[in-house]
């Protein structure tokens, strides 16, 4: 059931969603939906885990179980903790509950930010000379786009399949009252361990995967330097389509190295805070760092041709309030026949 | 124009970047080309995206926040909406970057906001009646993100939410798609269904427009016009709801034809206020 859940966290809505078609479109389906898989205790999950490719070392789940967290007080003492065997059990849920989602939760974030990490790279990449410049720009990028759409992704199915997993575990010992409390306790005491765990697997396997990828582009820049050539992506720079050659002379890739600004902006992928509590510790101006709550909003852009054709009336949703344009927001010119 | 592309790069010119350019937006033909193949500027845009994943749950966006993304996404519109960039975006998966936006539930200004303009970028690719584009998309969640908007969101993301929903059946591969099960037909239907349902308490005309043309497309295909004499909405064939769309002509032939498609003979009094202009026959 929790794998539905994934599921439904990742797109579907209740009612019945479809599922991709048999006969499989052209780009490969990112979302695919899990096979249900039976469950086990910790050391089965953990071989689950492994045989499916993800973080196969046992480190990461000795891990995952030193960072389980039981809040005695909150629960009414020790020994109630020691009565339930809390120890044990809760380990075994996270456990559980990790292996319910990880395998789509994964496969889907690493599938897209690999994706979109290979084309730009190849692309912003195609004069540099040094693959180890690209190889680290790569791993940055795709650890962090793989991580944030894991957790994105897994923190409500976790959630949901944290709780039924401690809620079967404890059952037989509470009484129903007691049980929801003791569920929803030690649920958000260890979902960020969950989610952390899920996020570690995806930006592992997205490193892997990426160095993959990007092989060709690797050996082929080592090619070079091996026969002292100067590397130039063909494919990239001299195609039949208009760019990148049309851009303006100030856009146009330079020959060589990249510059140590634009060497930055791939860094900056590393300064993204990957939680809501890190938006607040950010250096102003580091990467994408947000002002904090005293710094004055910027004045909402005006999608100058969007009020057209469906009269502007659209514009009572978002035009009053400090949120959005004063007139109908862009996604009107969608409907723009 | 150029400079403000760098800027893109720079953290600290960024901001007002993104506020300059998404407000000229339209005066630069060329500026998705540029955004596209300037160096490290798609990858700035996806920053700015991730970057507020980490305030969708426990919902904590701010106005300031979701304006910022907001602009970031207008640019992507652009570089949607191009023919030398599109097929680039798609085959980057750009798009499946803004579904987790889709997938919120706050009904918060600041979200409301953020899944409008999402569903915008999503409405500029289906705009162009490319059926690599539907291909892409359906290879995707888009379908299920789109019901989901179409039961829960404002009328504004309903409209376009259908209208993407429209556009996806109008394409063959769509159509084919949606009916090749019970279960797809029956959740598409079941959402139309329900907005019909809600619309008198909450009137749209622009609304109900997209869902009678969704509910014709659905009526061209042979086993969901079956289904469709069983499960049409009866307000649809009840002149005092239908009223509503007396100044609208495109809507009525299509309401026509739809009422024809799933068996109403022309005597019918449904057809009273419909017909008399439209000249369609049953």
């Amino acid at each position: 059931a929790a794998a539905n859940a994934v599921a439904m966290a990742a797109a579907r809505p209740g009612s019945g969603a479809p599922a991709p078609p048999p006969e499989a479109p052209p780009p490969p389906p990112p979302g695919a939906p899990a096979p249900a898989r039976p469950l086990g205790p910790a050391e089965a999950a953990a071989e689950v885990i492994g045989a499916q490719g993800f973080g196969a070392d046992q480190g990461l789940y000795s891990g995952l179980h030193a960072g389980v967290h039981i809040s005695v007080a909150q629960l009414g003492g020790a020994a109630l903790v020691e009565r339930l065997g809390l120890k044990r059990l809760v380990p075994i849920a996270v456990d559980r509950a990790v292996v319910d989602i990880i395998e789509p939760v994964v496969n889907r974030s690493v599938t897209i930010a690999c994706t979109a990490t290979t084309e730009l790279i190849i692309k912003d990449f195609a004069v540099e000379q040094d693959e180890q410049c690209m190889r680290k720009a790569a791993h940055l990028m795709v650890s962090s786009l793989a991580g944030q759409l894991a957790l994105v992704t897994c923190r409500e199915p976790m959630r949901v399949s944290l709780l039924e997993m401690l809620r079967s575990l404890l059952q037989p010992a509470l009484e129903p009252v007691a049980l929801e409390h003791a569920a929803t306790v030690l649920m958000n005491d260890n979902l960020e361990l969950g989610c952390t765990f899920i996020e570690k697997a995806a930006t592992d396997k997205a490193i892997r995967e990426i160095d993959e990828r990007l092989l060709p582009a690797y050996q082929a820049r080592a090619k070079a330097k091996a026969a002292g050539q100067p590397f130039f992506d063909a494919a990239v720079l001299s195609g039949s389509a208009r760019f990148p050659r049309a851009l303006p002379e100030s856009l146009q890739p330079r020959a060589g190295h990249l510059s140590p600004a634009q060497v930055r902006v791939y860094e900056d992928f590393a300064r993204i805070p990957r939680t809501a509590a890190g938006f607040g510790a950010v250096v102003p101006g580091a990467g994408v760092a947000m002002p904090g709550p005293g710094a004055p909003p910027a004045p909402p852009a005006k999608p100058p041709s969007a009020a057209g054709s469906i009269g502007g009336e659209g514009a009572g949703l978002v035009s009053t309030g400090s949120v959005g344009p004063d007139e109908a927001p862009s996604a009107l010119q969608a409907l723009q026949e | 124009m150029e400079q403000l592309v760098l800027d893109l790069t720079n953290p600290q010119a960024r901001e007002n970047a993104l506020l300059e350019l998404s407000k000229k937006r339209e005066s630069f033909p060329e500026l998705a080309p540029y955004l596209w193949h300037s160096f490290g500027t798609v990858s700035a845009l996806l920053q700015e995206i991730v970057a507020i994943y980490p305030l969708l749950s426990p919902p904590s966006l701010t106005a300031h926040a979701s304006n910022r993304v907001c602009n970031a996404l207008a640019l992507l519109q652009c570089v949607a909406s191009h023919p030398e960039t599109r097929s680039l975006f798609l085959q980057a998966y750009i798009p499946m970057f803004l579904y987790p936006f889709l997938n919120t539930i706050s009904k918060t200004r600041p979200f409301e906001y953020l899944r409008l303009t999402s569903l915008g970028v999503i409405g500029a690719l289906v705009k162009v009646d490319d059926t690599d584009v539907i291909a892409f998309l359906l290879s995707t969640e888009i379908i299920p993100l789109c019901l989901r908007t179409m039961e829960m969101g404002s009328e504004l993301s309903k409209t376009v939410a259908t209208f993407i929903v429209q556009k996806i059946l109008l394409d063959n591969v769509g159509l084919n798609y949606i009916c090749a099960t019970a279960e797809r037909f029956f959740a598409v239907s079941a959402v139309l269904n329900a907005m019909v349902a809600a619309l008198p308490e909450q009137p749209s005309t622009r609304l109900l427009k997209h869902i009678i043309r969704c509910y014709l497309r659905l009526s061209d295909n042979t086993r969901a016009r079956e289904a469709l004499r069983q499960c049409l909405p009866a307000l649809l064939r009840d002149p005092g709801f239908t009223v509503c769309l007396k100044d609208d002509l495109q809507t009525r032939q299509w309401l026509a034809q739809l009422l024809v498609n799933v068996g109403l003979q022309h005597g019918d009094p449904a057809f009273s206020h419909i017909m008399e202009a439209t000249g369609i026959q049953a």
